[in-house]
């Protein structure tokens, strides 16, 4: 009977031990699906493409007006100091731009020379439209680079001001970047020194009377450059060439500015040549942004 | 005091982001550190104070960075990870500063590092260390400063809290 019970008091072990291996494993299950499906929701409300719902637009434009405010003194201050700094530097910027306005004359007959030109060839291959015209918005930034990983400013103009989503983003110095979500009246501008590896920016370099064509990859955070890739390794590329956007993709007129060439040198293959290319835009310190608003206009 | 914590912590990191270029030595996180100020006014009421962490998460992933959950995600385990540093460590400046310390390390490297995995960003070691590593000094100096300032004004209006 004693030895009977011993038995049963096993098995019964046994099988408590396995129900609790079992339910150990099933947890373990859950956990893991947890965490794969809380990666997939993460990755579609990450995600650049992803429009903000009403009540997230609200809730950001209240937000960001509140920062504005918060902001406005300590904004103010610092306008100041630099509105000093200017004045500072305004004699030597006086005697440079007085040079340049001895040669105005001469570049704006050339310019209307040239848009005569760009007119009647237009009237020969009967164009009637034109894709790059552009309008101008400008915009202050309020927010930048908040939470460290994003590269992302937001800008005080949203889409009642006319903002879309993808328009190209430039400062004095070139392109900074494209608008990634808009709300009624704030905008998030996706700076080109994220390292978004989805992105890939066509672009050309000058090279003598002719240009070449690349891609620029991506952004090299340790020596502030930025990599043009998919370049024949035959080609000849001097320091100093402009590089500018081609027009081609879905984001960027061509013409806009993105940075001189600083160094060429080759794959680690050989077989093709690696520009990298230097930025006249501070991305530190970006205070005003223009959008461009890019219209299709019937002739 | 919970609420005016918070909100001039949200403020200030606003107006610094703005005044100090990016990329420098003083990187603002003042909100993490408001969590470590706020957890002794909650008073051992632990759940409180984490779904407290998953709102400011919230509005700070809606306001700022447009990444639904992430940060409310984040600011969660930041949470349970005051909670757990603080039944070892009792409240005073060195002890804030300290959790202050790890809960930044934890928030960089916990969001890097699902950024990572969701392929918004690529690994780069060298990069996520430089990037803690400026973050840390201005934030630790807030989070001294703020303790001292909402100590005497705790113990001036007699305001309830855990030490």
């Amino acid at each position: 009977m004693e030895k009977n019970c011993k038995v049963y008091y096993n098995v019964n072990g046994d099988y408590m031990r396995r129900r609790q291996n079992y339910k150990k494993k099933y947890w373990l299950i859950l956990v893991f699906l947890g965490i794969i499906v809380g990666l997939g929701i993460l990755y579609k409300t990450v995600n650049d493409n992803r429009n903000l719902t009403k009540i997230e637009g609200l809730i950001k434009d209240t937000g960001v007006f509140i920062n504005k405010i918060a902001y406005a003194p300590f904004g103010f201050i610092k306008n100041k100091i630099h509105e000093t700094q200017l004045k500072n530097e305004m004699y030597d910027k006086y005697l440079e731009l007085k040079q340049k306005s001895d040669n105005y004359n001469l570049l704006e007959a050339k310019r209307q020379e040239l848009e005569y030109q760009l007119k009647e060839m237009q009237k020969v291959l009967d164009l009637n439209q034109i894709l790059s015209k552009e309008s101008y918005l400008n915009a202050t930034v309020i927010n930048r680079n908040i939470g460290v990983w994003y590269d992302t400013i937001t800008i005080d103009k949203g889409s009642k001001n006319g903002i879309k989503l993808d328009m190209p983003v430039i400062v004095n110095e070139g392109l900074i970047g494209r608008i990634t979500k808009t709300s009624n009246f704030s905008s998030t501008v996706k700076l080109l020194t994220s390292d978004d590896i989805t992105d890939k920016i066509s672009v050309k370099i000058k090279n003598r009377d002719d240009y070449i064509l690349g891609l620029l990859s991506n952004y090299d955070s340790t020596n502030k450059t930025f990599i043009v890739e998919g370049l024949d390794q035959n080609v000849d590329i001097e320091t100093g060439s402009l590089i500018t956007t081609t027009g081609l993709g879905d984001y960027f007129p061509s013409g806009i500015i993105i940075g001189k060439v600083k160094q060429v040198r080759t794959d680690n293959f050989d077989l093709a040549k690696i520009v990298e290319v230097e930025s006249a835009v501070n991305f530190a310190q970006i205070n005003y942004v223009t959008v461009l608003k890019r219209e299709v206009v019937q002739e | 005091m919970i609420i005016f914590i918070i909100i001039l912590s949200l403020l200030l990191e606003n107006i610094m982001s703005n005044l100090i270029p990016m990329g420098t030595f003083f990187n603002p996180l003042f909100s993490i550190v408001a969590l470590v100020i706020i957890y002794p006014y909650f008073n051992n009421d632990d759940l409180r104070f984490i779904k407290f962490c998953a709102v400011i998460g919230l509005i700070y992933d809606i306001i700022f960075t447009n990444t639904l959950f992430l940060n409310m995600i984040v600011f969660i385990v930041v949470g349970l990870t005051i909670k757990l540093i603080n039944i070892i460590l009792s409240n005073n400046f060195i002890n804030v500063m300290v959790i202050s310390f790890i809960s930044i390390v934890i928030y960089l490297i916990l969001t890097y590092l699902i950024l990572v995995i969701i392929g918004y960003k690529t690994f780069d070691f060298n990069y996520l260390f430089s990037t803690i590593s400026k973050s840390l000094l201005s934030n630790i100096i807030y989070s001294f400063v703020i303790y001292i300032i909402t100590d005497k004004i705790s113990k001036k209006h007699k305001i309830l809290k855990i030490d």
